[in-house]
């Protein structure tokens, strides 16, 4: 299976299973796309 | 030592120049042109000692039109340590919106995509002084425009960042470092 392309400085890659674990993470915990409603609440 | 006068007639030495003509304000520190279809990039070396405070751009891109983009330090793997606020109104409405992120792993909204083309033009304070990261830069897309200030949380010392796209890829443009000369 491949895996998205990553780049890094000057070289053009394929992801690894740890990277590719990491961005589908980062995908999973988008915020909502603007427009839709969203909480905004104090950091702590 | 930041600044000399010059005399009609004196000697330009390439030690003055160097010192004083060649290092402005806002100094090139590096540029990264981006691939073709990468789903992240990531520059390395773009923060040091030398500088406290950075601009980074984006621009010349393509991607697609209702993606934005994500700012993280490397190193970070997506802790969640972003803290901050998009505010923005829709060019038809106008009317005034938010965007909060409340301890996430990327900063989003970084920049934004417009017609398909990429734009980022980013402030950062302190990314590698072992301190809060404060940052802001100015958003546009097709749709919207704002401004987007926030922090990183973790007091940590960076030296490099990735842009991650929230869907699809990044095509082309040139990502640049400039430092804020301290002396």
């Amino acid at each position: 299976m491949s895996r998205p392309l990553i780049q890094i400085d000057d070289e053009v890659r394929e992801m690894t299973d740890e990277e590719y674990t990491q961005y589908l993470e980062l995908q999973a915990n988008l915020p909502k796309p603007l427009g839709q409603a969203d909480d905004a609440s104090e950091p702590s | 030592m930041a600044i000399k006068t010059f005399t009609t007639g004196e000697v330009l030495t390439a030690s003055d120049t160097n010192t004083f003509l060649a290092n402005a304000g806002l100094v090139y520190v590096k540029s990264q042109t981006v691939g073709s279809g990468v789903s992240s990039v990531t520059v390395n070396d773009a923060f040091s000692s030398i500088y406290d405070n950075y601009k980074v751009q984006y621009i010349g891109g393509t991607g697609t039109g209702s993606s934005v983009l994500q700012f993280n330090f490397t190193g970070t793997n997506g802790a969640a340590g972003w803290y901050g606020n998009l505010f923005y109104a829709n060019f038809l409405s106008g009317a005034a919106l938010t965007a909060g992120y409340n301890g996430i792993g990327a900063i989003t909204h970084a920049g934004g995509n417009s017609n398909g083309r990429w734009n980022m033009n980013l402030e950062l304070q302190g990314p590698f002084l072992s301190a809060v990261t404060f940052l802001s830069s100015p958003y546009a897309d097709g749709n919207n425009a704002g401004n987007m200030s926030g922090f990183h949380s973790f007091a940590n010392s960076y030296t490099g960042f990735v842009l991650t796209p929230t869907v699809g890829t990044l095509t082309g443009g040139t990502i640049i470092v400039y430092g804020y000369r301290k002396a």
